[in-house]
């Protein structure tokens, strides 16, 4: 249902399932019912990539007009589905827009209803404006970050912060807005409001989170969500007409904004993007809509609110607070109305703005923003890449990097690794066609940049050459001397590994300067992480050029630097040098295993039975738990309660990123987060392991390791100096 | 007169003997899918697929830059209606830039003849410098309609008004539901099917069911040698996506049978004293090819080393019942003629294998004084060394995508060239409606 993914994320994918499900659905007998009587509004086409494209919007308005009594509702109906009616306004001239086979329906029925005369000018001006056509000026006025110009008796008012790429929803931009809209409010000159960015690519991005993490307090916070509720209440309720015209990032906070005008048009175009608010700002939409789907409030209780809790449940299990609370409020909303509705949220939003996940997802965000970040200087240009192996990985990273439009050559040994590398990126593009998110000619683009070879020669006009060939020195060392017998004397050569040192594969190297771990993760086209690993000779163009490349496939960049004591670390690491510290299990049981031929997905069995492929066939296997059974220790019951085993299994996680840090692998705390929650999984509501050692305590789980280093080998659990010392001082790392 | 004066700066004359006019006009590059039975592994496929490949192989073959191609033009037979300017679809797919304008010819079997003559034409007009011609032919799917009274119906029911006439309608069309209308195989003005008129013609020129056969044995053996020896090198091998994904590699439909086994066959058309059999006539294929068609000064300046010269076509056109299979009898010696070149100055002959019996029949009609005469006004152009006909195979055995087969008789006939050390040679395809072609090329660098 609908409700349950509201908070999953701001992303348009969601929301696209979301509103399908919603008019695919159960209830969709009823939602066509209702919109029938009330409206006759929508043509959904809701098949379309990132955004909902609604192609027909010319009908939209036109309807729209007409419905004017009306559009309350429709304004909730699309609320709920999330959704914004988008226009297809790629018009390069008025003429073209009067041999529109709409038009006379627009006349005609625009003629007829003599209120919706000035919307009509309206319009057209936004029309105007969006196919940059001159304006006429009248009369102008401008705010820091608003401009209003006037054509006529309409105003448009131009969102535009000075010195960003994004807009976003702060304290300046919606006092700015405020005292805009108050004067043009009581301006009697001014019939009608056009809302649109002064940025060509972003309507209002979203709210500024740095607002947000200045709320001192629960009260502050709620505070802050109640302004917002009002000066939307404002746009909604005013007596002139107001037009939001969309084109770029319309996300959050901004789509709020677009929400509370009357009418929104949208240029039908990719970049053009709506999402629904985060997880915290989520008014109580859906209010009227469910009332008209069902007025029973014991169907409310039982069935929608039911269903919504049960998947949110599945979905975050239960370690994220704000759906549950978004589905009290809406379920207030309906049933004590919407000002119950509205206060509620605020006070929720006040509370949710200052819990750990809260803290923990913000930490990410910024983190992940600095990572997205180029910080490593100008690069040499890459034009085109060669990967040597073309298994998972190698696969994975060809085909993030030719849909960027970067040509790559994916290279095997052998002919039948190769086709599978082949089919895997076949595969993958094939599935984003069939979900809608490419259409066949993006796809079919995106391969010819690719060329599968056997024929090593064809890599001598690489950029960067990427092997990703089995994880063996000696392998290595060959393939690195094979490139660089081929490519030309600046050709970069990355090495994939996630366990050799870099600094032991320049060894091979003619040319060591140019040697650099790209560390991607599986699967590539999923996994955001990029970890660039770099050895002492590693030039600066070289860090730069493969920093730049990560960033171009999209990928979240954290260079890693590696001397060579921590190379050496590194190695020690692998041959178990450290022996206590990574200690604890036994490794005889993969042996066995292997033993038994349970090798995992290759050979189709491991821990589990991974059966045909369809759904439900994986199970876990019985043979492999027997192996499991055979090498169990039972555990000392003082340090086996739930939490004990959660923090058991984290604390030596945490601990290996607390030597990473003071043996300076990375560079910043925020780096090993980032690569935590990316690369390892680490859980997103705590943000990684540094900002769990700030929200957990230092000195808390300091203790903890001492009991558990008392249960088990001392070593073990012994915490590394740098977290004892935050434990004595009390001192964060954010 | 202008461009006469000029000099031809860096073009070599390869031959005095001919005369021509204009630029010397040059094949850079020819490459098509292999060639597969139809219903075998392309058959998930549609025809823009198959095309987009060969275009992709071509561009990734010469490694040339997409936007230096001034037109690209391929030719097919049975269009998918989706893709009714399949060069257009199939060159967006393949990744040239949308500025490049793609059109789509055709003219039955020799489709890519055409397409190519329209490239040589671009070229020597001066309108282009580097065109692709190619072609294609996908017969795992072909366009099954609605009958017309069907059709009639679903068109009438948009303009129905009461229930009555609607259901009247629906009635028709439910009606005529079961009796779908399939591409044409006969000639549209006489009726008659293309095997059915190849048989006439085999028996008229008195070629026997042996002969048909033995032909038909020599075209698979010399196919097949071809492909052992690698010398089938327009091959640009296709990769399939999905579960059971695969690189396709060589033609599928070369397989040499014994006489005994030829012999037993029943005859196709003609019943039961007909001479064709499934056996001596080409098959049903699914394929593609492409060429890079240039300017010798363009070639030359973008680092290619041609692999011929494209000196003069002739496109000729019979009687579409008597003589539907004639035309390389007439196409042979008027080409040779336009170049001044006599049967004997050429070394490789790639003529078009429709029908074992058509080839043989074609090849006595040059040798007849009575038909010479009569049809050409002209005395007999003698007997091919048969040792110069299709020596890598042909239609028969590697297949007959009707849209594609013209580059690959182009690619074979430059390659053979190459091959055996000689100068000329020539491209004969008859066509339906009573069409034909021939074509003269020459060694390049010779």
């Amino acid at each position: 249902m609908v409700i349950a993914a509201v908070d999953i994320g701001s992303k348009c994918e969601y929301l696209h399932g979301v509103a399908h499900h919603f008019v695919d659905g159960y209830d969709t007998n009823k939602i066509r019912m209702w919109e029938r009587e009330h409206l006759r509004l929508f043509e959904f086409n809701i098949s379309h990539t990132h955004c909902l494209h609604f192609l027909r919007i010319f009908q939209f308005m036109t309807h729209d007009l007409m419905a004017e009594k009306n559009l309350q509702g429709a304004w909730t109906l699309m609320k709920a589905l999330g959704c914004l009616a988008m226009a297809h306004l790629r018009l390069p001239s008025s003429n073209h827009l009067s041999s529109r086979p709409l038009s006379p329906v627009w006349h005609s029925r625009c003629s007829t209803n003599a209120e919706s005369l000035p919307l009509q000018s309206l319009l057209f001006c936004c029309i105007f404006i969006t196919s940059n056509l001159s304006i006429c000026r009248l009369r102008s006025r401008s705010w820091s970050t608003v401009k209003v110009e006037r054509q006529g008796d309409v105003a448009v008012l131009k969102i535009d912060i000075p010195n960003v790429k994004e807009n976003v929803l702060g304290e300046a931009l919606s006092g700015d807005l405020n005292e805009a809209f108050n004067k043009l409010e009581n301006d009697d000159s001014v019939k009608g409001i056009v809302l649109m960015s002064g940025k060509p690519n972003s309507f209002v991005a979203g709210a500024d989170i740095t607002m947000l993490s200045k709320a001192k307090d629960v009260a502050d916070a709620q505070r802050m969500s109640s302004e917002g509720q009002k000066q939307f209440a404002r746009l909604a309720d005013s007596k002139k007409p107001i037009v939001a015209a969309i084109m770029g990032s319309c996300l959050g906070g901004g789509l709020e904004l677009a929400m509370a005008c009357h009418y929104r048009i949208a240029v039908n175009d990719k970049k053009t993007q709506l999402g629904l608010p985060e997880i915290d700002r989520t008014r109580p939409l859906l209010e009227r809509v469910t009332s008209a789907v069902t007025n029973n409030r014991v169907v409310l209780d039982n069935v929608v609110l039911k269903m919504a809790r049960d998947k949110v449940m599945k979905l975050t299990k239960g370690n994220y607070p704000a759906p549950l609370k978004i589905l009290e409020v809406v379920r207030e909303g309906i049933v004590g109305g919407p000002a119950k509705g509205y206060a509620m949220e605020s006070q929720y939003f006040g509370e949710l703005a200052k819990t750990t996940q809260s803290a923990a997802l913000i930490g990410l965000f910024n983190g992940s923003t600095d990572c997205k970040k180029n910080k490593y200087g100008e690069g040499r240009p890459v034009k085109e890449i060669a990967v040597v192996g073309a298994g998972l990985m190698g696969a994975g990273i060809a085909n993030v990097t030719i849909d960027k439009g970067i040509r790559s050559v994916l290279l095997d040994v052998n002919q039948s690794g190769l086709e599978r590398g082949q089919n895997q990126i076949l595969t993958h593009l094939s599935t984003a066609v069939k979900r809608k998110r490419l259409s066949l000619l993006e796809k079919e683009r995106i391969v010819t940049n690719l060329e599968a070879t056997t024929d090593y020669s064809r890599m001598k006009n690489a950029d960067i050459v990427i092997e990703a060939v089995f994880e063996d020195l000696s392998l290595k060392h060959k393939v690195v001397k094979q490139i660089e017998s081929i490519v030309r004397p600046e050709c970069i050569v990355a090495t994939n590994t996630s366990a050799l040192p870099i600094a032991d594969i320049a060894k091979a190297s003619a040319r060591p300067e140019n040697v650099i771990g790209m560390h991607y993760f599986s699967p590539v086209e999923k996994m955001q992480l990029l970890e660039i690993i770099t050895h002492e000779g590693t030039s600066k163009q070289t860090i730069a050029t493969a920093a730049q490349l990560g960033l171009k496939q999209g990928k979240l960049v954290v260079v890693v630097k590696v001397g060579l004591d921590v190379a050496e670390h590194v190695a020690h690491f692998l041959s178990g040098a450290l022996g206590a510290r990574v200690g604890g299990g036994n490794p005889q049981i993969y042996t066995d295993l292997v033993a038994a031929g349970m090798k995992g997905r290759k050979s189709n069995k491991g821990f589990y039975n991974y059966g045909d492929g369809k759904k439900g066939s994986k199970k876990a296997n019985e043979e492999a738990l027997k192996i499991i059974k055979k090498y169990r220790v039972a555990a000392p019951a003082d340090v086996s309660s739930v939490e004990d085993q959660q923090i058991r299994v984290l604390c030596r996680f945490i601990n290996e990123a607390m030597y990473c840090l003071q043996e300076g692998v990375i560079s910043q705390p925020s780096d090993g987060d980032i690569a935590s929650v990316f690369g390892v999984g680490f859980p997103p509501f705590w943000g990684g392991p540094f900002r769990f050692v700030d929200l957990y305590g230092a000195e808390k789980l300091v203790t903890k390791m001492d009991k558990y280093s008392r249960a088990y080998n001392r070593e073990q659990f012994a915490p590394a100096q740098i977290l004892q010392d935050y434990a004595k001082s009390g001192k964060k790392f954010y | 007169m202008l461009r006469a004066a000029q000099p031809l700066q860096n073009v070599r004359q390869a031959s005095s003997a001919v005369k021509r006019t204009g630029k010397n006009v040059v094949l850079v590059e020819a490459v098509r899918t292999p060639f597969l039975l139809a219903g075998t592994a392309y058959k998930d496929m549609m025809a823009v697929d198959l095309q987009k490949e060969a275009l992709r192989a071509l561009m990734k073959r010469t490694q040339l830059s997409h936007d230096k191609v001034n037109h690209i033009i391929c030719g097919t037979v049975i269009q998918e209606c989706r893709t009714s300017n399949i060069a257009r679809e199939a060159a967006l797919l393949a990744g040239f830039p949308d500025k490049v304008p793609c059109h789509t010819v055709t003219l039955a079997c020799i489709s890519s003849n055409v397409a190519v003559a329209d490239a040589i034409g671009m070229i020597k007009s001066d309108y282009a410098d580097a065109v692709i011609a190619g072609g294609v032919e996908f017969m795992s799917d072909v366009p099954i309609r609605y009958n017309r009274k069907a059709r009639k119906a679903m068109l009438g029911l948009q303009k129905a008004k009461d229930a009555g006439s609607k259901l009247k309608i629906a009635g028709e069309i439910a009606k005529n539901l079961l009796s779908p209308e399939l591409p044409a195989i006969a000639e549209f003005s006489s009726g008659e099917t293309m095997g059915h008129s190849a048989d006439r013609l085999a028996a008229a020129f008195k070629v026997s069911r042996k002969e048909q056969d033995e032909f038909a044995i020599r075209s698979h053996t010399k196919a097949q040698e071809a492909a052992k020896a690698g010398k089938l090198k327009d091959i640009e091998p296709v990769f399939i996506e999905g579960k059971k994904a695969q690189t396709v590699k060589e033609d599928n439909g070369i397989r040499v049978g014994t006489i005994e086994k030829l012999s037993s066959l029943k005859p196709a058309f003609i019943k039961p004293h007909g001479t064709i059999t499934a056996a001596n006539a080409s098959f049903l294929t699914d394929g593609a090819s492409a060429c890079l068609v240039a300017s010798e000064e363009w070639a030359l300046a973008n680092g290619y080393k041609p692999l011929a010269y494209l000196r003069e076509y002739q496109f000729v056109a019979q009687d579409p019942k008597d003589q539907l299979l004639l035309s390389p009898a007439y196409a042979i010696p008027r080409v040779l003629e336009k170049a001044g070149l006599s049967v004997k100055d050429i070394s490789v002959f790639e003529i078009h294998e429709a029908f074992a019996g058509q080839v043989l029949a074609n090849l006595n009609a040059m040798d007849s004084e009575e038909f010479c005469q009569k049809w050409m006004k002209r005395s007999k152009v003698g007997r091919l060394d048969m040792n110069k006909i299709n020596a890598w195979g042909g239609s028969l055995s590697i297949g007959h995508p009707f849209g594609a087969t013209g580059v690959r008789l182009l690619a074979h006939t430059a390659h053979r060239l190459k091959e055996e050390g000689g100068q000329y040679g020539v491209i004969a395809a008859c066509a339906a409606g009573g069409h034909g072609v021939g074509m003269l090329v020459e060694a390049y660098g010779k």
